[in-house]
């Protein structure tokens, strides 16, 4: 659009005059320097604010109409306008711009020049504003000084007075142009509302006679200059519009003195009657009809200078037109009227003019359609235009044989015209079209054009008929448009009568810039056709080019040549000027041009994030750059839009992309990246279906061999290219699968390999694969297999089977060795190739198979199609396949579905726990004391070694820590050391078992023992084991491995075993007390003297019966049952007898048995002899022994053992008055019986005795209720008394309460003393002390 | 019918094409291509765009003096019908009832239980290919 001049293109706006502002003027003004300070800053940013929109976009000045702005220029205070010619000036008064002039470069005949619009531009303005200030006394005026003031008012009437003059005189001179003048007063000190001051301006204002208008005051302090010059304007803009309204009508009045156009049509010569004359120079002038259109632009302008966008369009459709008009009179001789003929000649300088006013003519319908929103109109008015000047001379083509295939078929429309146009036709036409892309993409942007307009579904069909439709896009535009602009785009409405009229839809940016750059693109087209005919001198046959010519077909086809002869072209009549364009046109860089077009239509699609079209577009730029040469620049862009095709499964435009890849590839000998791409389009869906895309696939696969073997690289040493399969759509499938998603270490896991060509006829022919590599995240286990090279299974199978579980370790490389296989690797159209292998892990781990390359050599080269397995996105669609083949013909040999989905290329290893299990032979429960025998059996279940280690550890099911009443030893012999060194006594550790063979066992005794604490007890067992394996794929693991050093190694297994221990015996007590009298010579009596010392003793006699119980469940084997008296030297004790009573001690040597619930009894009779004096409270007696062990069918090495039982020990009274109670053994209710309290004095003291009987519910007694005695020193009494039960069952006893009093003691003074507590029961059944000391005895029902 | 039928193309809803027949002589299949793709963008637009209702999408865009009319079906499988770029209204109607007839024979060839509609294979069948001669003929 740039290219065009300014002047033309530029939007109009009012043109502003604005004197007083200079600061040259200012230094003319003698008023004080601190004022002038002021007032200088003052201007300056006035100018500034005023100058600011001169600089404004001015492409969208009329979207602004609300707020209207001017441009702005500054003229010298001194500034004297020319005053206007009078209508009757004489000839040599014309303007030095009109065709009239002989010094105008219009003179004699030319149109229009930019010149005249700058005039307007820049030196006419509509409105003149001076600035000036009012002068002010400086000082304040003295009110007490009449004469003073009177002073200063006559000064300030003179100065005013000196003002309105300059005014008056500025305002004629404008006013002899038609100029509005209008004055801006600044007050540099006064207040606004100062009423002195507005009688001054008011005085101002009448002395000019200037109205409201056009006055207007500035306060230069604290101003909005800003808000100022908005207001000015605003108020100043219909005045100015007003000036060009006057032009308007001044103009008119001219062009209504020319003869009408209707009349000119029909005359059949240019008539000079009525136009101004012509100086007389021998030059013809200007027809009427370019005086028409002359008027017509002028009108077009004035209109667009006064924002009357409706009015400007018309006069500039009107002068398009006429304009048209005129030019296709002067080209077409039979053809239109003659109104000028001779008058803008082609090929001449007014024609260039010409042309360049229509465009612009053009441009700005265009421009002001897109301003009012009406963009449908504005696209017509291109149409038309481009239509309209197809017929330029200079636009037509060479006439060739093939016209229509020299035009692109995307812009066949545009080259219909002669010849397909000529390079100059395109490049004009291209320029049209990015000028209305530029217009579409201002509009877009700065006011907010929606596109596609009108949107779908917007348009009945009724109202679609020709005239009709024009004037609805018309006014819906304006409407929707603004109902468009507020929120987002309304659904689209098809009713049934809407219609989509696709040559009136205006769409965004992007789509003109791309039609510009098809244009360009013919440009350069026509140009090389043009240079081709001009080198080439003998023209070669037309039948040469018959072939495709068309836009795509650029890597086969070679640049066609388009034969004609220079001799027919029309432009031959003026070789001179097709010379000099062709001269111009060389040196044109038609790829820049066409890339740039294309890069603008990018961006815009781009923007409208149109994603597919930016690709298609970045292909367009590709082949550019390529038909440029650049194949850089075009292989770096076919890269990158090659992904999407890819993904979207559009193989056609794909493998066009990739043609061309491998095409400019090949120019730059970057053989990589050309075997790649032929990779690629061997894939039977890139090419075309028939034998056309057989041979073609064959062709590309010779030629991917030959580039391989490096024919085409220099020197020829074949070339390794890698090719990732995964990121193209290759010929050639691979898939992987292990059959099982794990298996155990040790376990053989198959897996397959699946090889599938991509359809029935890929590849091509049939290819050799050398090696079939397979890698394995764990390079131990990769595999490859190499091409027997035998001729093997010539039938073309669909599937092959091939086994290669049988692969042998080989080493490749220094320290690397890979199972491998030779195998038949010949790979027939349309196969499938199944290979099938094993692996055999050693230890636990995920394995993947994480990439397999195919590798093909053809020469010393080699190609290798790599399937990056372990980078592939889980495919969950297809079902998991496995080929169950044996490779005999007759088998089975079909897919078999398997679990899951998609690709298994992870094989779980798990460290399989071997099966081994842990029992434990023994009885339980055992007994306390005894050696407890534990068999621990460990069974390897397995077919395979184990090696296992044995923990084992015995305690106490509570707590954790030791336990030192358990023991466990694995020897059977002293007990008391029963450990390795080291070991504590209630484990053993690390018990070498040994390697276990498969299905073996491995037994271990132990035994164990607990001393004490009859419970429960845990054993624990703890086998670590690792299985031994001969056969799998796994580390070397260190000679001697025990679970202590290489924990890793092993497996843990821990059978923990609750074992309870009871006690072997149960003992029970029962002890008697016998009382003899005192004195008693017997050994029975309570005192009795020593003989030979005489010493008095206490004695105590007692009888205790013990009873062992043998609880069970096991019989048990008793030898010897012994008591063992304990020594006792506690001080006072005299002698200690302890006697069994009956003599059944057993000292059976065989033992004898007791079985579960056997009770062995004894009685001891014990004879303590004390000093009565000592404070003697208990006496151990001693303990009974018991030898004993587990009875045990058939086997007698058990040990014996001994359990002690501990007697209870004798307990000593000191009470001084014990109370022996008689109850009769059988009491019957209501009938009489007496108790007898016999009471001993054990003390040498004399004791007084107080008796209370408590009386009870159950009872009736008869005796004394309270009573008293003295007891002697070691004397005995004797008090009885009778009772009579009146209820049955237990009951309590009436209890005689002894109390002691003190000696010869007051009873009253002392109250109740000591009572006597040591109370014996003795006979009655059931009878006894109760808990609380009371007495209890049973009564029964009488006897019937 | 006003207006030329140049291509027709059934495009699958993971945006692969399923079918692409050139009718045109002037227009070389792969261009067919490209616009059938390119189209692609033009539907997702204005299916997101817009609150869409009609299975009808109209016009997508004209380019190259071809025009691109669009047709999206409930599971998102779009039909693309160019035509040559006219001077003409074309009737949003008239279009529309191409657009069912080609809507109805992809009904009959997804009702044929041996059809897949997820493979990416473009479609192969003598009936399909039958019912678009006559679309591109009436």
């Amino acid at each position: 659009m740039e290219s065009y001049p300014l002047e033309y293109v530029l939007h109009h706006v009012p043109l502003m005059a604005v004197s007083g502002l200079l600061d040259t003027e200012v230094l003319g003004n003698n008023d004080g320097m601190l004022q002038e300070d002021a007032g200088g800053s003052l201007r300056k940013s006035l100018l500034s604010v005023l100058m600011s929109k001169n600089n404004a976009s001015i492409w969208d000045a009329a979207a602004k109409k609300e707020a209207p702005f001017f441009h702005v220029t500054v003229l010298d205070k001194t500034h004297v306008f020319p005053p206007r010619r009078s209508p009757r000036a004489t000839p040599a008064q014309h303007s030095n711009l009109s065709p009239l002039n002989p010094i105008s470069p219009l003179h004699p005949d030319g149109i229009m020049i930019p010149a005249w619009i700058q005039r307007h531009k820049e030196t006419r303005p509509s409105v003149v504003v001076g600035f000036y200030d009012l002068w002010e006394r400086s000082e304040a005026v003295d009110s007490s000084d009449p004469l003073g003031a009177q002073q200063t008012l006559s000064l300030e009437r003179e100065r005013d007075l000196i003002l309105c003059s300059e005014v008056m005189e500025k305002k004629r001179n404008t006013g002899e142009r038609g100029i509005k003048f209008a004055i801006v007063i600044t007050l540099q000190a006064s207040r606004g509302d100062d009423t002195h001051v507005e009688e001054r301006l008011a005085f101002i204002r009448r002395t000019c006679s200037l109205d409201n208008k056009s006055l207007f005051v500035l306060l230069a302090q604290n101003a909005d200059l800003q808000l100022f010059v908005t207001i000015m304007q605003k108020s100043l803009y219909e005045q100015s519009a007003n000036y060009y309204r006057d032009h308007d009508k001044r103009i008119r009045k001219k062009k209504a003195r020319l003869p009408p156009i209707s009349a000119m049509r029909a005359t059949t010569s240019p008539t000079s009657a009525n136009i101004p004359s012509s100086t007389g120079t021998p030059a013809k002038p200007l027809p009427p009809a370019g005086w028409h259109l002359r008027y017509e632009f002028k009108l077009g302008v004035f209109a667009e200078f006064r924002q009357d966008v409706e009015a400007a369009i018309k006069h500039y459709e009107t002068t398009y037109h006429l304009l048209i008009e005129l030019m296709h009179a002067a080209i077409g001789p039979n053809s239109g009227p003659p109104m000028a003929q001779d008058f803008l000649q082609p090929f001449t300088t007014r024609w260039t003019e010409a042309r360049t006013l229509a465009d612009c003519v053009n441009l700005k319908i265009c421009k002001l359609h897109l301003y009012t929103d009406r963009p449908v109109p504005a696209l017509q008015q291109l149409d038309k235009h481009i239509s309209a000047c197809k017929m330029f001379p200079e636009f037509v083509g060479r006439p060739s044989t093939e016209e229509q295939q020299g035009v692109s078929s995307g812009i066949s429309k545009l080259g219909n015209l002669a010849g397909g146009g000529s390079f100059d036709y395109w490049a004009w036409v291209s320029i049209q079209y990015r000028v209305f892309g530029e217009l579409i993409e201002l509009a877009t942007g700065k006011i907010g054009l929606r596109l596609p307009f009108p949107p779908p579904g917007a348009i009945s069909a009724v109202n679609t008929g020709t005239g009709q439709a024009q004037s609805f896009l018309n006014t819906i535009s304006n409407t929707s448009m603004n109902a468009l602009t507020g929120g987002d785009m309304p659904a689209a409405q098809f009713t049934p009568s809407s219609a989509t009229s696709p040559s009136l839809v205006v769409q965004h940016a992007g789509y003109y810039y791309f039609i510009a750059a098809s244009c360009a693109e013919e440009r350069w087209k026509k140009f090389r056709d043009a240079e081709k005919a001009i080198t080439s001198a003998p023209p070669p046959p037309p039948s040469a080019a018959t072939g495709a010519r068309a836009g795509h077909s650029r890597i086969y086809a070679d640049i066609p040549s388009s034969p004609f002869s220079p001799l027919m072209s029309s432009t031959s009549t003026h070789p001179q000027s097709y010379e000099s364009s062709l001269g111009s046109e060389r040196d044109v860089d038609h790829a820049t041009f066409v890339i740039e077009l294309l890069t603008k239509s990018y961006e815009q699609f781009k923007k409208h994030r149109a994603g597919r079209m930016t690709l298609f577009l970045a292909s367009e730029i590709a082949r550019v750059y390529e038909q440029s040469g650049k194949y850089e620049m075009a292989l770096k862009f076919f890269e990158r839009i090659g992904k999407t095709y890819r993904k979207e499964h559009w193989p056609s435009v794909l493998r066009d992309v990739l043609r061309s890849s491998a095409q400019c590839a090949r120019t730059l000998g970057r053989w990589e990246t050309v075997a790649e791409c032929l990779v690629e389009l061997l894939n039977e869906r890139m090419s075309k279906p028939g034998p056309d895309g057989e041979s073609e696939r064959k062709a590309v696969l010779q030629e991917l061999l030959s580039v391989i073997r490096g024919e085409g690289s220099n020197p020829s040493n074949g070339i390794k290219v890698i090719v990732d399969m995964d990121q193209l759509e290759g010929f050639l499938l691979c898939t992987v699968q292990f059959r099982k998603h794990s298996t155990y270490v040790g376990v053989a896991a198959p897996f397959q390999i699946c090889l599938k060509a991509a359809s029935s006829k890929s590849p091509p022919v049939a290819i050799r694969i050398s090696r079939v590599q397979i890698a394995f995240s764990d390079s131990r286990f990769d595999h490859v297999f190499s091409d027997s090279t035998a001729d093997g299974i010539a039938k073309a199978r669909e599937v092959q089977w091939v086994d290669c579980t049988d692969c042998s370790l080989t080493t490749v490389e220094e320290g690397r060795e890979v199972y491998s296989k030779a195998i038949d690797l010949d790979f027939q159209p349309g196969m499938s190739k199944v290979l099938e292998g094993t692996v055999t892990p050693g230890e636990g781990m995920d394995l993947k198979i994480s990439a397999v390359s195919i590798v093909v050599t053809a020469g010393e080269g080699s190609l290798i199609l790599v399937y990056k397995i372990g980078e592939r996105s889980e495919d969950t669609s297809t079902r998991r396949k496995w080929y169950s083949g044996d490779g005999d013909e007759a088998g089975i040999n079909r897919w078999t579905m398997l679990d899951g989905s998609g690709e298994q290329s992870v094989l779980r290893v798990i460290r399989k726990q071997p099966n081994l299990t842990i029992q434990l032979n023994h009885a339980p429960p055992g007994l306390i004391n005894e050696e407890y025998e534990v068999d621990v059996e460990v069974v390897n279940e397995e077919s395979e070694d184990v090696e296992a280690f044995l923990d084992v550890e015995f305690r106490s099911s509570g707590a954790d820590g030791l336990d030192a009443t358990s023991y466990i030893k694995q020897q059977t012999n002293h007990l008391e050391s029963p450990t390795l060194p080291g070991n504590d006594h209630n484990a053993i550790n690390l018990i070498h078992l040994g390697v276990i063979p498969a299905h073996a066992r491995v037994s271990r005794r132990f035994w164990l023992k607990c001393t004490e604490n009859a419970g429960e007890r845990v054993m624990y067992n703890i086998v670590n084991y690792r299985s031994i394996s001969r056969t799998a794929t796994s580390p070397t693991s260190p000679e001697k491995a025990t679970p202590a050093t290489h924990p890793e190694f092993f497996f843990r297994k821990n059978e923990p075993v609750r074992i309870p221990f009871v006690a072997p015996f149960n003992p029970e007590f029962k002890e008697t007390v016998e009382f003899g009298a005192p004195f008693d010579a017997g050994e029975v009596g309570l005192f009795s003297a020593r003989s030979q010392d005489g010493k008095l003793d206490m004695m105590h006699l007692r009888n205790i019966g013990l009873k062992i119980v043998c609880p069970g469940p096991w019989e048990l084997e008793v030898t010897e049952v012994m008591f063992t008296q304990a020594i006792d030297e506690t001080v006072g004790v005299r002698s200690v007898q302890v006697a069994p009573v009956t003599n059944t001690s057993t000292s059976n040597p065989n033992g004898e048995v007791w079985k579960a619930g056997y009770v062995h009894s004894r009685v001891f009779r014990v004879v303590a002899a004390i000093d009565p004096m000592a404070e003697v409270s208990q006496i151990p007696l001693g303990e009974v022994g018991v030898r004993w062990r587990r009875k045990v069918p058939n086997r007698n090495s058990t040990s014996w053992v001994e359990t002690r039982i501990c007697l209870p020990k004798l307990k000593i009274s000191h009470d001084s008055v014990c109370a022996c109670i008689d109850i009769p053994p059988l009491i019957f209710y209501t009938e009489p019986f007496t108790v007898t309290y016999t009471l001993y004095n054990l003390s040498l003291a004399t004791h007084h005795l107080s008796m209370n009987m408590e009386v009870t519910d159950g009872f009736v007694f008869s005796g004394y209720k309270q009573t008293q005695a003295r007891l002697l020193p070691l004397s005995s009494m004797v008090v009885t008394y009778n009772c009579v039960p009146i209820v049955c069952g237990k009951t309590t006893l009436p209890k005689l309460k002894i109390s002691i009093m003190g000696e010869e003691a007051d009873l009253t003074k002392h109250g109740p003393g000591q009572e006597v507590t040591d109370l014996r029961v003795r006979g009655g059944v059931d009878s006894g002390v109760g808990t609380a000391g009371e007495l209890i005895a049973f009564v029964r029902p009488k006897n019937s | 019918m006003p207006f030329d039928v140049v291509c027709i193309a059934v495009i699958g809803k993971m945006n692969n094409p399923l079918y692409i027949k050139n009718c045109s002589s002037t227009y070389q299949d792969l261009k067919c291509h490209y616009i059938a793709h390119t189209s692609i963008d033009l539907v997702e637009e204005r299916i997101s765009t817009t609150k869409h209702t009609d299975q009808y999408l109209g016009l997508l865009y004209a380019m190259e003096e071809l025009a691109v009319f669009g047709y999206i079906t409930n599971t998102r499988v779009k039909f693309i019908i160019v035509t040559s770029l006219q001077d003409v209204a074309i009737k949003d109607q008239e279009m529309k009832n191409l657009f069912r007839k080609i809507h109805n024979s992809y009904v009959s060839l997804v009702s044929n239980p041996f059809y897949n509609p997820d493979s990416h294979k473009p479609i192969v069948s003598a009936n399909f290919e039958r019912a678009m001669a006559e679309v591109t003929a009436t």
